[in-house]
């Protein structure tokens, strides 16, 4: 039988995979709007940074 | 040469935020001015403090968060934002905001379930959620943070960012800055939608913004009002 495999969002953050049903947040960057910027639920809760790969925006 | 991060300047008349507000009148609205607390997470907006204590926000950082948050709004669409506030200066800033770019105005008391209840009559399935204040909005944000919908939150030096996805540093306090604060970006939010060109004026000014008080109000804040602030 073929395995499959799922590939997971990584977070902006900590660039940790991002499991299905954590509270993680999604959205584009808010500066340059060209990349997806996902934070996850541990990023989010302590509030760390995040930096857009494309413009190099720094939030939050 | 004097640059924004000196606390004690008053900003010049010439040079002009938007039109018709300059520097120094951006600065007499109060929008930099902190707490005597500062928590880390918000360490990076703010200069030294002032002889008295108080921590000021770098008002340039201000301009410069209220102009990506427009862009954001405007990206998401303000029909799917929610502006929420539980504070009374906020009532009106809020609501202003929300009749210039049709955002979706939530001021008062945040019914828990509002964004994670469907089966809830007054359930609201946005994508973006801008509230005045962290510290006293919390059940906006915990159940954004359920949903994992984006947070854009007026925060003061005092405030923890927690579960804010980007913060908009400044006096979330103060009748007048939140007026300012709240009018600057629904400037920036219509100029971004290509409603505004950058030297056209709002239908509503800073004045306007501003929640209008009665004497007995003024009085009873005045009371209540810390000594050490007066």
């Amino acid at each position: 039988m073929p395995q499959r495999s799922v590939s997971l969002p990584v977070c902006t953050s900590c660039n940790r995979p991002v499991m299905p049903g954590e509270k993680a947040s999604k959205f584009h960057c808010p500066s340059c709007q060209q990349v997806a910027v996902w934070r996850c639920e541990k990023c989010r809760k302590f509030s760390r940074r995040y930096k857009c790969v494309n413009c190099g925006f720094e939030g939050p | 040469m004097m640059s924004s991060q000196d606390g004690d300047d008053a900003g010049s008349e010439e040079k002009m935020v938007v039109p018709l507000l300059s520097e120094k009148a951006l600065l007499a609205t109060g929008i930099r001015i902190g707490t005597q607390v500062r928590t880390k997470s918000m360490e990076q907006f703010t200069t030294r403090p002032r002889p008295d204590g108080l921590h000021l926000l770098d008002y340039s950082k201000t301009l410069h968060r209220i102009d990506v948050a427009g862009k954001f709004i405007s990206f998401v669409g303000p029909q799917n934002v929610v502006v929420y506030t539980s504070r009374d200066y906020g009532k009106v800033p809020v609501e202003k905001f929300c009749e210039l770019t049709q955002a979706i105005p939530v001021v008062g008391r945040f019914m828990p379930g509002t964004l994670t209840n469907p089966l809830f009559p007054g359930h609201l399935d946005v994508e973006l959620i801008v509230v005045a204040d962290p510290a006293s909005d919390t059940q906006a944000i915990v159940e954004a943070a359920n949903m994992g919908t984006p947070v854009i939150a007026v925060c003061d030096t005092d405030n923890i960012t927690d579960d804010v996805d980007l913060v908009i540093p400044g006096n979330n306090r103060g009748r007048r800055s939140l007026a300012t604060i709240f009018y600057l970006l629904a400037r920036s939010v219509l100029t971004h939608s290509s409603l505004l060109t950058g030297d056209q004026q709002l239908k509503y000014t800073i004045d306007d913004f501003e929640t209008k008080m009665t004497e007995a109000d003024v009085e009873e804040e005045e009371e209540e009002r810390p000594r050490r602030f007066r």
